[in-house]
């Protein structure tokens, strides 16, 4: 059962949109004044969630749930950040340094993590799958592009040689271009469902 | 108050009179037991009434009360008998109606009348067919109750083995092995002195190797005895050489002749083994010549081998008043000594009847089926005795018991015991495997780190879209408008820095006129970085764009006016930039870019700085001109000089994950390999 009300806001939604899409510049107006309204609105959902973050976290350290100085040590953070901020402004250098000195190693080890966590997957693909055309193709792509990777073909500096590497490095190309068609046609189609009333926030 | 003595119970201890209701004699205490026994019925208490089945069956056959009578009619004398007890009734105590209906019963002969008796026929011939009837039931109960009985305790017989098997109970096997060991008031010769293996000479757990040393230690004693008793025979050996084959030329009759006397049915098998009982065949005597031809030559005299073995057999057969009758009751002493007695001197072994084949053969299956056989039945010849040139009959039977014993031994074991499940192999879990491939990795990355940076060689090839991307800055003049939008998190801020700085250096040293927005909250303070290793002024001025691309739509479609065209980011139009570099680790956002705005201003050219992982997607876009050009990768951003980027590290990251690759590769084939080898041996 779909609430009627959610459902026309959302197709005239799409539809207004569309249709200042094709009629520029009478309909820029329109279209820059809904922009605005999703951009506030989503700032808005983004205090929300903020608020909901750190109410969770305070209901961790007040019930002393397992783990609940992890809860403790992000509220501090939050309130040592938004404190500062408030105080220095988010153009404050010092507070800019400080909280990227901060952020990026941290951000930076964990997408070292991934690496590990993917080689080890790598190495697990075959164990775990066996040999089919999807491991076996992964192998062997894998195996080529880490050696194209290496620099040491390229440096050969041999003509023929670098044209086949110039037409091995053009083969992902037809597959980001079959995944890029995909998209777009899924966007299309769930474009069509909000607009016909099929897919959205009207459920339930 | 009058009492009627006729209802009164006799006490049975002191005779006087009791109340019916009395349960005990108010004269002596005791209690009336008569008042509550019912007759046939035992008064034993109830630990008797429990008695075993076999008994109450014996009780009920014996009762005299369930007996069928021999003479169902009753007998003539027994019939008088009643008649004279009511004859035996004075006349004048008999009631007037009684001895009236006598009377009349002397005068008529047929008093009762020809329907009544009819009538009283034909009840006692049915109660004669009710009678076998339920004599029938009876007995089949009975029958019934019998086979019960039997299978109770039959039952019961067979859990005695495992009775026996208590540590103060020695089994029945194993009394027969130890009759086989002469103990030390048996022996007749010293003692052989070997080192005693077990604390109480008997091993508490039969193995291959306790067996074999027990067969090692009757060997050694019973050739002592031999020696002992016969020092003729060990100094004829040294003149005389064994024949090839003692066993086969062996006579039969002086044995037959010695051995049958002390025993005509000499034999030590269990009358449940008799189907064990055959003749030991040629070939179980193989070993035995190997030994013989080895060790014989110089002992054994040649002359009279027969008469040796049998004396042999004849002390080893001699009745010893304790030994003998233990080993009356030892298996496969018979074996030998039927082998000598059964077969006449005229047909040696090698003439076999049919039978003689099958069961042959039966026992050569049966001795492969005994996996103990082959490593207990060719002792060392450092433990063999030195003078063991006879090999003695009894040793056959020893070889021959003792894989009985074992093979019944190793049978006792598994059923006393809780048997051992066989542990399920584990398989390895790998991770000793995976925290060397890991050590292995941080190793290699950090020595590489350790040795310090190298910058990507002058000379490497750039990839299309970055020598694009080179065109383009280069064709930028002065005062030519950029927009930069960092679009990245500080993750990736590393990989994009070091491909963006040395572009916006090469921007700025071209007095490009550069703006700076981002749509991620961290690119206020990640634009610092880039901004400092790009050699840019610190108050160049980055302004935060909520929404992203979305919020860009409307410079795009409704640009605002600005009277000098300097204004930049703060006039919000887009209209005024010739370029727009996207330094992004997202390639939806730079989609999304080059989808949503990149139609309104068809003047304006997008390229982009991002990672090589999101480089693929934006092939096509720079395939079909919507981009003109990026940078994505560590070669690519080799368009200046790079002091932050470790390329050998890199480049040792690639090299270990290649070989990790290649590890899972061959792990995965010789565990296939494996596999498949193990399929092949099932």
């Amino acid at each position: 059962m779909k609430r009627p009300l959610p459902l026309i806001v959302g197709i005239l939604s799409g539809l207004v949109v569309l249709a200042a899409m094709f009629f520029i510049p009478q309909g820029g107006g329109i279209l820059t004044m809904v922009l605005n309204w999703v951009i506030i609105v989503a700032a808005a959902a983004l205090l929300v969630a903020i608020a909901s973050m750190v109410i969770t976290h305070l209901r961790f350290i007040a019930s002393g749930k397992k783990g609940f100085l992890l809860s403790l040590v992000l509220v501090i953070s939050f309130l040592a950040t938004l404190v500062f901020g408030l105080l220095r402004g988010v153009d404050d250098p010092v507070f800019l340094k400080w909280v990227g000195a901060i952020i990026r190693p941290i951000e930076t080890a964990l997408l070292g993590l991934v690496a590990l966590v993917m080689m080890s997957a790598a190495m697990k693909i075959f164990r775990e799958r066996g040999w089919s055309a999807l491991t076996v193709s992964f192998g062997v792509s894998a195996i080529v592009f880490l050696i194209l990777g290496l620099g040491f073909l390229q440096n050969l500096n041999i003509p023929e040689l670098n044209e086949v590497i110039r037409v091995v490095e053009a083969l992902p190309m037809i597959g980001a271009r079959g995944l890029l068609i995909g998209i777009g046609i899924g966007l299309l189609m769930m474009a069509f469902r909000v607009l016909f009333g099929m897919e959205g926030s009207g459920n339930d | 108050m009058t009492e009627d003595h006729s209802e009164l119970n006799l006490c049975p201890n002191c005779g006087k009179e009791n109340l019916p209701m009395a349960t005990r004699c108010v004269h002596c205490g005791s209690e009336i037991e008569s008042l509550f026994t019912i007759f046939g019925q035992s008064q034993a208490p109830d630990e008797e009434a429990e008695d075993s089945l076999p008994d109450i069956i014996e009780e009920i056959r014996n009762d005299p009360s369930l007996q069928i009578p021999a003479e169902p009619e009753p007998s003539q004398e027994v019939q008088q008998e009643d008649q004279t007890d009511e004859a035996a009734l004075p006349a004048d105590q008999l009631p007037d109606w009684l001895a009236k209906v006598r009377e009349r019963a002397q005068v008529e002969e047929d008093a009762i009348g020809d329907l009544v008796s009819g009538t009283i026929a034909m009840d006692a011939a049915r109660s004669e067919e009710g009678s076998a009837g339920v004599e029938g039931e009876f007995n089949a109960w009975i029958n019934r109750i019998r086979e019960k009985t039997q299978q109770d305790a039959s039952a019961r017989v067979r859990q005695i083995p495992s009775e026996l098997e208590e540590p103060d109970q020695v089994p029945e096997w194993l009394q027969r092995i130890r009759a086989l060991r002469p103990r030390p008031e048996e022996e007749i010769t010293h003692e052989v002195k070997t080192p005693a293996p077990y604390a109480d000479d008997l091993p508490l757990e039969w193995t291959d190797e306790a067996l074999q040393e027990l067969r090692r230690k009757a060997l050694a004693e019973d050739h002592e005895l031999e020696t002992e008793i016969h020092p003729s025979a060990s100094l004829d050996d040294q003149e005389q050489e064994l024949p090839a084959e003692p066993e086969a030329e062996l006579p039969g009759e002086p044995v037959q002749d010695e051995v049958e006397t002390p025993e005509e049915d000499f034999h030590n098998i269990p009358n449940d083994e008799e189907e064990y009982h055959v003749p030991v065949p040629d070939e179980d005597l193989g070993h035995l010549k190997e030994v013989d031809q080895e060790t014989v030559p110089e002992q054994i005299p040649e002359q009279e081998p027969e008469i040796v073995e049998t004396e042999a057999l004849e002390l080893w057969l001699e009745p010893n008043p304790e030994e003998s009758a233990e080993d009356l009751a030892q298996p496969e002493t018979q074996p030998t000594a039927e082998f000598g007695a059964e077969e006449p001197p005229a047909e040696p072994e090698t003439k076999e009847t049919p039978e003689q084949d099958e069961v042959q053969e039966a026992i050569l299956e049966e001795e492969s089926e005994l996996p103990i056989r082959e490593p207990a039945e060719e002792p060392d010849e450092s433990d063999q005795p030195g003078d063991s040139a006879a090999v003695p009959p009894n040793l056959l039977l020893l070889r021959d018991q003792q894989d009985r014993a074992s093979l019944l031994a190793s049978l006792i074991e598994q059923e006393g015991r809780v048997t051992a499940h066989k542990k399920p192999t584990r398989k390895p879990s790998g991770r000793a495997g995976r925290l060397v491939v890991a050590l292995m990795l941080l190793v290699g990355l950090i020595i590489s780190i350790l040795i310090g940076p190298v910058s990507i060689p002058a000379d490497t090839s750039k990839s299309l879209p970055a020598m694009a991307l080179s065109e383009q800055i280069q064709s930028l003049t002065k005062d030519d408008k950029v927009l930069i939008v960092l679009d990245y998190q500080a993750a990736t801020s590393r990989e994009l820095e070091a491909l963006a700085a040395p572009v916006l250096a090469q921007l700025h040293a071209q007095d490009a006129q550069l703006a700076f927005v981002t749509s991620q909250p961290s690119g206020l303070f990640l634009a610092q970085s880039l901004l400092e290793q790009a050699g840019l002024p610190e108050n160049t001025q980055v302004e935060y764009l909520p929404g992203s691309y979305l919020n860009l739509i409307g410079w795009a479609v409704t640009p605002a006016i600005s009277a000098t065209g300097d204004d930049l980011v703060t006039v919000k139009n887009l209209g005024y930039f010739k370029l727009v570099l996207m330094v992004s680790d997202s390639s939806d956002n730079i989609r999304g870019w080059l989808e949503q705005i990149a139609p309104w201003i068809s003047s304006l050219k997008f390229a982009a700085v991002t990672t090589q992982m999101e480089a693929t997607v934006l092939l096509p876009y720079f395939d079909s001109g919507q981009l003109v050009g990026y940078a994505a990768g560590s070669a690519d951003g080799n368009i200046g000089s790079q002091t932050s980027f470790n390329y050998r590290a890199y480049r040792v990251g690639l090299l270990l994950m290649l070989v990790m690759l290649l590890l899972g590769m061959i792990s995965k084939g010789e565990e296939d390999a494996i596999r498949k080898e193990e399929e092949g041996a099932e």
